[in-house]
């Protein structure tokens, strides 16, 4: 890797010129130079929404007109629809198939009912003086950034440059009851699930986020910063689950907070955790943005402002009560945990879950100290993978993943044959009048296993050493960043699939399909429920190098080149 | 997920799939056509554990099932098909062509005790399922062929000519013929190089 890669804009900026006056009425010896402005706009593919001109089916939902001619309120295969010619404009691939809400995660064709509550497009913008920061999270399962016709990309191109943005960051909450960005949810595996108006339609509202965020900017007296024990939050604890057990048994369990406060209260809140928002499971046929929007409704009920939830790295950490359950993990002193069921899966255990959450962070925020924040610093780094997963390429073969031709040209990957992915990461520092740092952001194109953030070489498994390929150990993410305050925004921009640790990555094959060597054996006699899976994650992960490309290239954005000496996993990156 | 499988089936859906309990969800089916191993016959309950397939009512399927004895006369039937694995027909039946190939790759998965799967027979009952008419087969075909491939031992030349002109005969699927034209290239880089198969990844600067 080459440090030239990596472009930094540093600036400090003087207390004198941007100091807020009213600074000096608060209590605290808090500090700020910046200003900060928030916008929600919503995404929510239901009703009437002034910014949508596509179709809408009788349901409400947004979708191509068809005849329901089984009467199950829902379109199926085979039913008769208006292929609207506006779909086929944006991917040629839609002439001739059905466009409407697919939900994105788990099984094909669970096709949208209703909407139960808002998603959307959630924009915070830091601007310190010189560098202008837009922050947007989407709730979605994830998405592109350079999709052929559609992506953040576009949104980005629609922002007028008089507002100046210096730097974005696009992120998506990898909701599981939003609509399919990817392609990857239609009727078949092998069809595409995407509506191409919709996806034009919230590229729109990214920009339209952005631009108003911008438009809100206003000075901020006070910023606040929380977090939970980042090794064992009891408040937390049983909240998190791997997925189907998978060792070891380890998350990142620090739930992330901070409030901008402005002349009038809170203007705006930043929130991280790391789990899947899935938490409605496979059955759910309405939108909703599941837990976040709880999470966001209590922060915001509590502390006021506009809250924007990002998930942080929550590769194989899904919620209580998905695919490791019954007697999987405790919550209670007793042993118990109350989510650890499917039995009551439904809007009120989701809303029961986000409001606990929520109420974490917002009574931690209200009692927190003050940060002092005087200057922003923005790296950022791109570098190309070649995907070994042919599910990917044959993804895009199929026109199922519609990826912009230039940025994934074969051609620049080294042998010049299958997708060329393209990695960006964000690293951003928030430092004191002394430079020294006390917020850090670093931005992950997937999803990463907590393990890779928190350090392999001391979070990794030791139920089963058959199962180690021997490559080596990632880097800590953790460890290369300085600030009190460490978040990690997943699924940005991009979502590139699953980053697993080396050591333990199995790619498929058809005799032995990710199967581990301790295959169904317990690893922790205080719960035998926890039993070694098969390998799901590789199905969906681009390549086993991706993990050493996201942390070294983390290690790099924050401590320069030289940190990735001895570090035997960046120095093998070719 | 062939050889986790103790039989593979062509059934009907009797009723759209459905969540049940905490663990798994249900499907009743009608048996339609064994392919191969040991299967159902008539109405039977195929249990899924969670991410689930779902099959709507009447629907066609082909199905890959595992046996698991509850007692000492009732049997359970699971699915072993991974999320997004699920092979819905068109019709109540699948060709002659489909029924040859499929059992081609199963006798290669499932040896006789005590021998080893046959790589070369399964490579080249791959290559034969590349042109089925079932477009998801053709592209579970093209998966486990790339999977297969991280070995170039095992796919012979004529395999990886195959793959290299593939799209040129009319029974080519001419969306999926570009990713297997790449894999045939990727396995003659290798042979020319005449290395161990590379690192599948790489680095460049863009």
């Amino acid at each position: 890797m080459e440090s030239n890669e990596i472009r930094a804009v540093l600036v400090l900026v003087t207390f004198a010129t941007l100091l807020v006056s009213g600074c000096s009425d608060s209590s605290s010896s808090s500090s700020t130079t910046l200003r900060v402005g928030v916008a929600a706009v919503p995404i929510t593919p239901c009703g009437a929404n002034a910014a949508w001109d596509g179709p809408v089916t009788a349901s409400g939902v947004w979708g191509e007109s068809y005849a329901d001619a089984n009467g199950n309120g829902r379109y199926d295969v085979g039913e008769t629809f208006t292929d609207d010619a506006r779909n086929e404009a944006l991917d040629a691939q839609s002439k001739g198939k059905y466009d409407g809400i697919y939900m994105a995660g788990f099984g094909a064709d669970r096709i949208a009912l209703g909407c139960h509550d808002d998603i959307w497009a959630r924009t915070i913008v830091v601007d310190d003086g010189t560098t202008r920061l837009a922050i947007t999270s989407v709730d979605l399962v994830g998405t592109l950034k350079y999709g052929s016709y559609y992506g953040f990309a576009h949104a980005e191109a629609m922002v007028d440059p008089a507002l100046g943005v210096t730097n974005f960051i696009h992120a998506s909450t990898h909701n599981h009851q939003g609509p399919d960005a990817l392609g990857l949810w239609g009727t078949d595996t092998v069809v595409d699930g995407k509506f191409p108006l919709y996806l034009a339609f919230i590229d729109r509202q990214v920009a339209s986020a952005i631009s108003a965020a911008v438009g809100a900017l206003e000075p901020v007296r006070e910023v606040r910063g929380f977090r939970t024990d980042p090794d064992e939050s009891p408040d937390l604890r049983g909240l998190q689950v791997r997925t189907g057990c998978r060792p070891p048994f380890i998350f990142d369990s620090e739930l992330r907070a901070l409030s901008f406060t402005g002349a009038n209260g809170t203007i705006a809140t930043l929130l991280n955790w790391g789990t899947h928002p899935e938490s409605l499971e496979s059955e759910n046929e309405l939108i909703t943005s599941d837990f976040p929007h709880y999470i966001r409704d209590e922060v915001e009920r509590q502390v006021g402002g506009t809250a924007v939830y990002l998930s942080a790295d929550l590769g194989a950490a899904e919620i209580v009560g998905d695919t490791c359950v019954g007697g999987a993990d405790a919550r209670n002193a007793d042993g118990s945990n109350e989510f650890d069921s499917r039995d009551g899966i439904g809007f009120p255990r989701t809303e029961r879950i986000g409001r606990m959450v929520g109420d974490i962070a917002a009574r931690g925020l209200l009692a927190a100290p003050t940060i002092e924040a005087a200057s922003l610093d923005v790296r950022t780094a791109s570098k190309r993978l070649a995907a070994s997963n042919a599910t990917f390429e044959l993804a895009r073969s199929l026109g199922i993943l519609d990826l912009d031709a230039q940025v994934y040209d074969p051609a620049l990957c080294p042998g010049g044959t299958g997708l060329c992915g393209l990695f960006e990461q964000t690293a951003v520092t928030v430092a004191d009048g002394d430079g020294k740092p006390q917020v850090q952001i670093i931005t992950i194109p997937g999803e990463i296993f907590p393990e890779l953030y928190l350090g392999v070489a001391e979070h990794r498994r030791t139920d089963c050493p058959a199962a180690d390929t021997g490559r080596p150990a990632e880097p800590s993410i953790r460890d290369a960043m300085e600030a009190p305050f460490r978040l990690v925004f997943g699924l940005s921009p991009d979502e590139l699939g699953y980053i697993v640790p080396g050591y333990d990555y199995y790619p498929a094959n058809i005799f032995d399909e990710q199967r581990d060597p301790c295959d169904g054996q317990e690893y922790d006699p205080s719960y035998p429920r926890r039993r070694v899976p098969t390998h799901y994650h590789e199905v969906l992960s681009i390549g086993v190098e991706a993990a050493s490309y996201v942390t070294c290239t983390a290690v790099e954005l924050f401590q320069g080149s030289a940190a990735l000496a001895g570090q035997p996993a960046c120095e093998a990156l070719p | 997920m062939m050889a986790a499988a103790d039989g593979m089936l062509v059934a009907r859906a009797a009723a759209a799939t459905r969540a049940r309990g905490e663990h798994d969800a249900a499907t009743p089916f009608l048996a339609r056509e064994k392919i191969a191993g040991e299967v159902p016959s008539e109405g039977f309950v195929l249990d899924q554990r969670p991410p689930i397939l779902r099959y709507a009512e009447v629907q066609d399927a082909l199905l890959l099932v595992a046996r698991e004895q509850e007692g000492a006369a009732r049997a359970r039937w699971i699915s072993v098909q991974p999320a997004g694995a699920g092979i819905v027909l068109d019709g109540p039946t699948v060709s002659e062509q489909t029924r040859v190939v499929l059992r081609e790759l199963w006798a290669a998965v499932h040896p006789e005790p005590g021998a080893e799967p046959d790589v070369a027979a399964a490579a080249k009952a791959l290559l034969a399922a590349l042109t089925l008419s079932e477009q998801k087969l053709r592209a579970l075909a093209f998966l486990d062929l790339s999977t297969l491939a991280n070995d170039p031992q095992h796919l012979p030349p004529l395999i990886t000519e195959r793959l290299l002109g593939y799209g040129g005969q009319p029974e080519d699927d001419a969306q999926m013929a570009p990713a297997v034209r790449d894999l045939g290239r990727r396995l003659t880089s290798r042979g020319t190089a005449g290395n161990a198969p590379p690192a599948a990844t790489g680095a460049k600067q863009p």
